[in-house]
């Protein structure tokens, strides 16, 4: 049970969004989405419509996703720090056409209403995702998950496909944290009426004995001290 | 144990309702959009009020009202905004109120970029303002510690009736790290402001906030009183963090972010048998040189490392006073120094010892 793969990218929609709170991990999920399918198969795009963070975005990890087949859509890198809500004219032919798409939203309502543009573009197959960090303020409780999911899925003009637990404490995550996790976010999922489709977990935390599907996560450090080079 | 995932921003936001901070007015700036998010729905959760001003102007002198009036206040903004506030932080100085402003410093000057800096350090630290003013200037490095020094940063504006400048940048704004929170108890019991502008009930007369003295001799008196209070702040205020300092030969200085690659850089030089250290200075006004003092036995150079071309080195060289070396290195323009540039520049400096 604890390892998600590799049956549920067989089946992974065509085109498939992360959308959540501010800070619920959309990106990194996005990321290693991105990362798992192009691993599998063909080229993979990744539309990077988050214009509310400028520091930890998608576009960030395009050099780095390139070599394993993920080609980010955002505007050039020359305004990567431009604070300007541009976007590229390919992301309509991507959502509309037959590629592979992960497209990672921005955050909260505020990030959401981008997508809200693209309504038109979206197919029926599409999956769209909520991700949830129940140690986030604003998502800890089931009252709170739930809230955000409508008020995300209204501005996005979007219809939830399903929720992915994201809960997580940093460097100080402890399994018990996204046991805990979990149930708000299942109990979120029943009010809502919506399947919670995997817990994303840290590789080093993921264990044999969960009793929920387990997307193991690769992490992308950015914090200049994370790094040595 | 931490229980709460928080980016920086929302931390400045979280630990001024914990300090008892109910009323924000700002304007959106990025690197630090997410204060003003934050407390937009934050603060009337508390029967707080969050005002969005029309300008950074508007917003300082929404603060000097509530101030004057006794309340806990606060704003933020980054680099620009905060130029458009400094006649108001002067006023706020000359009028002795207490308030609390937030600084995510971006590159600079003029509109620079988005990018995270510490190019504000004169202008916090210095002055930036009219008039022979401090602020007192707290530099948190953590997300944990911007909860925490929220709490202090609202207690001396009280205790000194002075502003306090809390500085962060583009990276502690935005990242994300497990944190405790204060405790909460709901409204706080503060000790009074007897001089603050609620009317005459009790009191029989009114109190009046101002900072215009036409008499030179009255004004100068004022700033001589203001010189003993911020002489009492470098007595009593001065706080600083040191990590292996004992038997350091070689002592970086940094603060707040740059602080964290400062101290990864020493942990690597270490690893290389050279003996570095660290201060890393909590308050930049009042500038600590207690750990200084305590370095200047064993140390052989300081290197001072900052996001900028050179400014608290210049208060390094002030404390040292010609005893040690102090070396600089620092990027500007909203580029960090990674921890490979400064143990390289280390060991430079090491080698020519």
């Amino acid at each position: 049970m604890a390892n998600v793969l590799p049956n549920i990218f067989a089946s992974w929609p065509r085109v498939s969004i992360f959308c959540g709170a501010l800070g619920s991990g959309k990106t990194t999920l996005a990321l290693n989405v991105a990362w798992r399918l192009a691993s599998e198969e063909e080229k993979v795009y990744l539309v990077d419509l988050d214009v509310i963070n400028p520091l930890f975005r998608s576009r960030r990890f395009r050099e780095k996703l390139a070599p394993w087949g993920v080609e980010v859509i955002a505007p050039p890198p020359a305004f990567d720090l431009s604070d300007l809500p541009a976007l590229p004219a390919a992301i309509g032919r991507l959502l509309a056409g037959k590629e592979r798409v992960v497209v990672d939203v921005g955050g909260d309502g505020v990030g959401a209403t981008v997508l809200g543009a693209y309504a038109s573009f979206l197919t029926p197959e599409a999956g769209v995702f909520l991700v949830v960090n129940t140690c986030r303020p604003f998502s800890s409780t089931v009252e709170e998950v739930v809230r955000a999911a409508q008020e995300i899925a209204q501005a996005g003009r979007v219809e939830l496909t399903g929720l992915i637990n994201n809960t997580h404490l940093g460097e100080v995550t402890t399994v018990e944290v996204v046991r805990e996790g979990w149930r708000i976010v299942e109990e979120a999922g029943r009010i809502l009426g919506l399947p919670v489709i995997f817990s994303a977990l840290r590789e080093d935390l993921v264990r044999d004995d969960l009793p929920f599907p387990v997307l193991p996560l690769k992490l992308f450090p950015f914090l200049p001290w994370q790094s040595v080079d | 144990m931490p229980r709460v995932l928080m980016k920086g921003n929302e931390a400045f936001g979280e630990g001024a309702i914990r300090a008892g901070c109910r009323y924000f007015f700002g304007y959106p700036i990025t690197p630090q959009s997410e204060l003003p998010h934050y407390l937009a729905r934050r603060l009337p959760e508390v029967g707080g009020v969050y005002l969005q001003a029309e300008s950074e102007v508007a917003a300082i002198n929404m603060v000097y009202g509530a101030a004057a009036a006794g309340a806990r206040v606060m704003t933020s903004s980054s680099s620009p905004g905060i130029s458009l506030m400094q006649e108001g932080i002067s006023y706020l100085a000359g009028a002795e109120l207490p308030c609390v402003i937030v600084n995510v410093m971006r590159g600079g000057p003029g509109l620079g970029n988005i990018a995270p800096a510490q190019s504000d350090y004169f202008q916090a630290v210095k002055g930036g303002g009219h008039g022979d003013y401090r602020l007192l200037c707290l530099a948190p490095s953590s997300v944990q510690e911007i909860l925490d020094l929220m709490g202090l940063a609202f207690d001396l504006a009280d205790k000194y009736r002075n502003p306090v400048m809390v500085l962060g940048d583009g990276i502690l704004g935005q990242m994300m790290e497990p944190v405790e929170l204060p405790p909460y108890s709901g409204e706080l019991e503060l000790p009074p402001k007897p001089w603050a502008t609620t009317g005459t009930a009790g009191r029989g007369t009114r109190n009046i906030i101002n900072s215009l003295y036409i008499e030179p001799e009255e004004l100068e008196a004022v700033n001589l009183r203001l010189r003993a209070k911020y002489q009492r702040m470098e007595e009593e205020e001065k706080r600083w963090e040191t990590y292996l300092l004992e038997e350091a030969e070689l002592v970086l200085v940094a603060f707040g972010t740059m602080a964290r690659v400062a101290r990864a850089a020493v942990e690597r030089l270490r690893e290389e048998g050279i003996a570095a250290g660290l201060i890393r200075p909590i308050t930049l006004y009042p500038f600590p040189d207690a750990p200084f003092h305590a370095a200047f036995s064993r140390a052989r150079a300081f290197l001072v490392v900052e996001m900028n071309l050179g400014q608290m080195v210049e208060d390094v060289r002030l404390t040292v006073e010609g005893r040690c070396p102090v070396h600089f290195y620092g990027r500007t323009g909203g580029v960090v120094p990674t921890v490979a540039e400064v143990v390289n520049f280390a060991k430079e400096v090491w080698q020519k010892l």
